[in-house]
């Protein structure tokens, strides 16, 4: 992680507390049960008092960022006084919003440029609620999406795809045009093995391969109905070159690398990279050659 | 009780039997097709949990596991949004200014009267009073459509309802879009003048190649006239500005691909397939069963044609088929009044006529003409109350559901389709309506059923297209 925010950076990032309700069978920042916000506050804190006035882009993140009650409040605050153009990206599980008087206090706290990062694992509850590895959580984030986008936030879907769902990634964007078509974008994700994902790679992990043709549908989808679409840490070569458009360079400089490879691959400057903290790659990676 | 040894529930559901499928629609317009014999497993409780089968099933909030408030939530916003054109009540409002025009249409279905002909104008002080029964809709946008006859014989009372509509406005503040029909055969300087002060929408028609269109018309010129204003409107106005209807004559019905291609050849890349109304001179030329048989044919092929055209990679899109997939793949609405439930007269559309009555819908005026005024909802000069509150419209308001009509209440295309008293009345005598004689039916029927067999067979290739017209 960065010691100092700066502007254009991806990586200027708050991490409130390790908590969370939900225990993602692939998280890659595994949650603690016991509370740890005031260990990271006096850090945050900092990052934030020593930023770039001119810093563009902060992420919230966890753990689930809204346990911390009227911490997260106090950075978000912070975040918008100290850097007045700063959209901020709130990562959470959603779960939280599904509460009307949590959300009613949200709204009035939450007065600056905001993006909702949240993930949705499935089209039913039931692959839902195994991958988060919490019952209800479904249900609850459903609630929150619904209660947020009726206030208008602009809000980022994010489905990380694996095992469990890589055969329903189209049904997931009908669902998603049919219940939660107010959402501003929708990002495909491709896991870093790390955390629980390593320890449950067998019973997580999909190579592209298996998913591409119905990744390439669930986009079609999403496009044409006009909700944006990005894919996130898949890179160029494991893609067909009609979603190359959609790929974004979305990993961090400071946790991106390359393999040997790669070095002559012509793609290299658009690919979004591998996550150097992965302990596993696709077999298939290979150089593109034009 | 059904025993289920799944303990799955249900949620309320239809069902019907395309080809060798079933296809299964719940309360929101969320659809499955499944092999035979699906909903008599899933209402005995034996779909199996580990299959796609019942992820699919909860998806489409057909079966749930339990009845929980978060679902109850997410359905109620669903059924909220799929009955949101009743949000703001009446938006379209069509003032027949005249009912006076210079064609002859085959198909004429507003019993158009020569151009020279006397009293058929709408008064000054009815087209006022109709002005301010407008206003007082609730809805905050409006549609003002001027319509015929020949709207472009009456330009002055064109140009008075405009500027009384300005007038009124200041104080009402609505937002308001104004749509001329006419057939552009004498579309004057004048005319141009006001369309381009006031943002006027051009609607006209066209029905394709010139031997057709002017065969329709029943006046030689036409199709060349038509031509010439739309160039002139085009560079005046702007090329989105004029959009055409089409209306399928029989003899239309032997040329899908030449009025397609007509359409292209003038730079439109948008075609709304229109069979005729059973109204005004329309009424007596037809065996109405055979018309819609091969009606049928005619749109399947266009429809065909224009999805090739898609595929070739030209943007060409069939509005009738937009309107229908965009009730089956979004949670949205459509503002197409023919098929809303609650019904689209008075709910969307009213008209105000030239004889200075207020009529349920363009249909229902039309009637009039014919002597019966089954369909009048009272005098311009009456209370805005009493036309659209009044004992009329409540009596209407108990047959114009597909919900709880006969023959809808429990038909699976019951969330795509609309209910027509007006329709129901001119063809068979009540308001009510029967559904298994039912022309009406038996056409949107057909064409559901079609297209859910063009989902089944062609979806990955069909869909990106008719999406992509649907969000355009």
């Amino acid at each position: 992680m960065t010691d100092k925010f700066i502007k254009g950076s991806n990586n200027n990032i708050i991490y409130v507390t390790s908590c969370c309700t939900n225990r993602c069978i692939m998280c890659c920042q595994p949650p603690l049960d016991e509370d740890d916000s005031t260990y990271h506050y006096k850090r945050n804190i900092n990052l934030i008092d020593t930023a770039d006035p001119e810093t563009d882009y902060v992420c919230i993140t966890g753990g689930e960022p809204t346990l911390s009650g009227d911490l997260l409040f106090d950075y978000m605050h912070r975040i918008w006084d100290k850097m007045p153009n700063s959209s901020i990206h709130l990562l959470t599980n959603g779960r939280s919003f599904a509460n009307a008087n949590y959300v009613e206090k949200f709204t009035k706290e939450a007065n600056g440029k905001l993006f909702v990062g949240i993930p949705l694992h499935s089209d039913n509850y039931a692959d839902h609620d195994v991958i988060a590895g919490a019952k209800g959580s479904f249900y609850a984030t459903l609630k929150g999406l619904h209660n947020l986008g009726i206030l208008g936030f602009e809000i980022e879907l994010r489905v990380i795809i694996l095992k469990q769902n890589y055969k329903r990634l189209d049904k997931i964007a009908e669902f998603i045009t049919r219940n939660l078509p107010f959402v501003a974008q929708v990002s495909f994700m491709g896991l870093e093995v790390i955390g629980y994902a390593e320890k449950n790679y067998s019973k997580v992990w999909m190579d592209s391969e298996c998913f591409t043709i119905n990744l390439a549908r669930a986009i079609d989808i999403l496009d044409n109905s006009h909700i944006q679409t990005r894919i996130f840490n898949i890179p160029h070569c494991l893609l067909p070159t009609a979603l190359w458009p959609f790929a974004c360079k979305s990993i961090s400089e400071w946790k991106k690398t390359n393999l040997g490879i790669c070095s002559n691959c012509s793609m290299i400057d658009e690919c979004c990279g591998l996550f150097s903290t992965s302990k596993r790659y696709s077999a298939n990676l290979k150089p593109i050659i034009r | 009780m059904i025993q289920r040894n799944n303990s799955y529930r249900l949620l309320p559901f239809k069902f019907t039997h395309i080809g060798n499928k079933e296809l299964i629609v719940n309360e929101v317009g969320d659809y499955l097709f499944m092999p035979n014999g699906t909903v008599q497993r899933v209402i005995s409780g034996s779909v199996n949990r580990n299959t796609e089968e019942y992820r699919d099933l909860l998806s489409k909030f057909i079966i749930c596991d339990s009845y929980n408030d978060i679902l109850q939530d997410v359905i109620a916003t669903r059924i909220r949004t799929k009955k949101s054109f009743l949000d703001g009540f009446t938006s379209l409002h069509i003032f027949v200014l005249t009912l006076r025009c210079n064609q002859k249409c085959v198909y004429c279905q507003a019993t158009s009267q020569n151009k020279d002909c006397v009293n058929k104008d709408m008064k000054i002080e009815d087209l006022n009073k109709a002005i301010s029964l407008m206003l007082k809709s609730p809805n905050p946008h409006i549609t003002m459509e001027f319509q015929g006859g020949e709207s472009s014989l009456v330009p002055s009372l064109v140009e008075h309802a405009i500027l009384e509509t300005e007038r009124q406005n200041k104080s009402v503040g609505k937002e308001i879009k104004y749509v001329i029909c006419t057939n552009i055969i004498h579309f004057s300087e004048e005319l141009l003048n006001l369309c381009e002060k006031y943002n006027v929408f051009v609607s006209t028609s066209l029905d394709g190649p010139e031997s057709i269109h002017d065969s329709n018309r029943g006046v030689s010129g036409s199709y060349k006239h038509f031509v010439d204003s739309l160039l002139r409107i085009r560079e005046r106005l702007g090329q989105d500005r004029i959009s055409p209807l089409m209306t399928t004559s029989v003899l239309s019905l032997n040329y899908p691909i030449e009025i397609v291609d007509s359409y292209r050849q003038l730079s439109f890349h948008y075609i709304f397939l229109r069979p005729l109304n059973p109204y005004g001179r329309a009424k007596e030329n037809e065996d109405w069963n055979l018309y819609f048989d091969k009606f049928l044919e005619f749109y399947k092929k266009s429809l065909d044609y224009i999805l090739l055209l898609n595929k070739r990679g030209e943007f060409f899109v069939e509005g009738f088929t937009a309107m229908v997939m965009k009730k089956i793949l979004t949670p949205f609405p459509i503002g197409f009044v023919d098929l809303q439930s609650p019904a689209g007269i008075i709910n969307s559309v009213v008209v105000y006529n030239y004889d200075g009555y207020v009529y349920c819908s363009d249909e229902s005026r039309m009637m009039a003409e014919s002597g019966d005024f089954t369909f009048r909802l009272g005098k311009v000069s009456d209370k805005y109350e009493d036309i659209f509150y009044g004992k009329k419209a409540q009596a209407l308001s108990r047959v114009w559901a597909t919900e709880y009509i006969a023959g809808c209440s429990d038909c699976a295309f019951q969330q795509y389709c609309g209910a027509d008293p007006v329709r129901n009345y001119s063809t068979q005598g009540d308001w009510y309506g029967h559904r298994p004689s039912s022309l009406f039916c038996k056409f949107h029927k057909a064409v559901f059923e079609y297209l859910f067999e063009l989902i089944d067979r062609r979806g990955n290739e069909v869909l990106p297209i008719i999406r992509r017209w649907i969000y355009d």
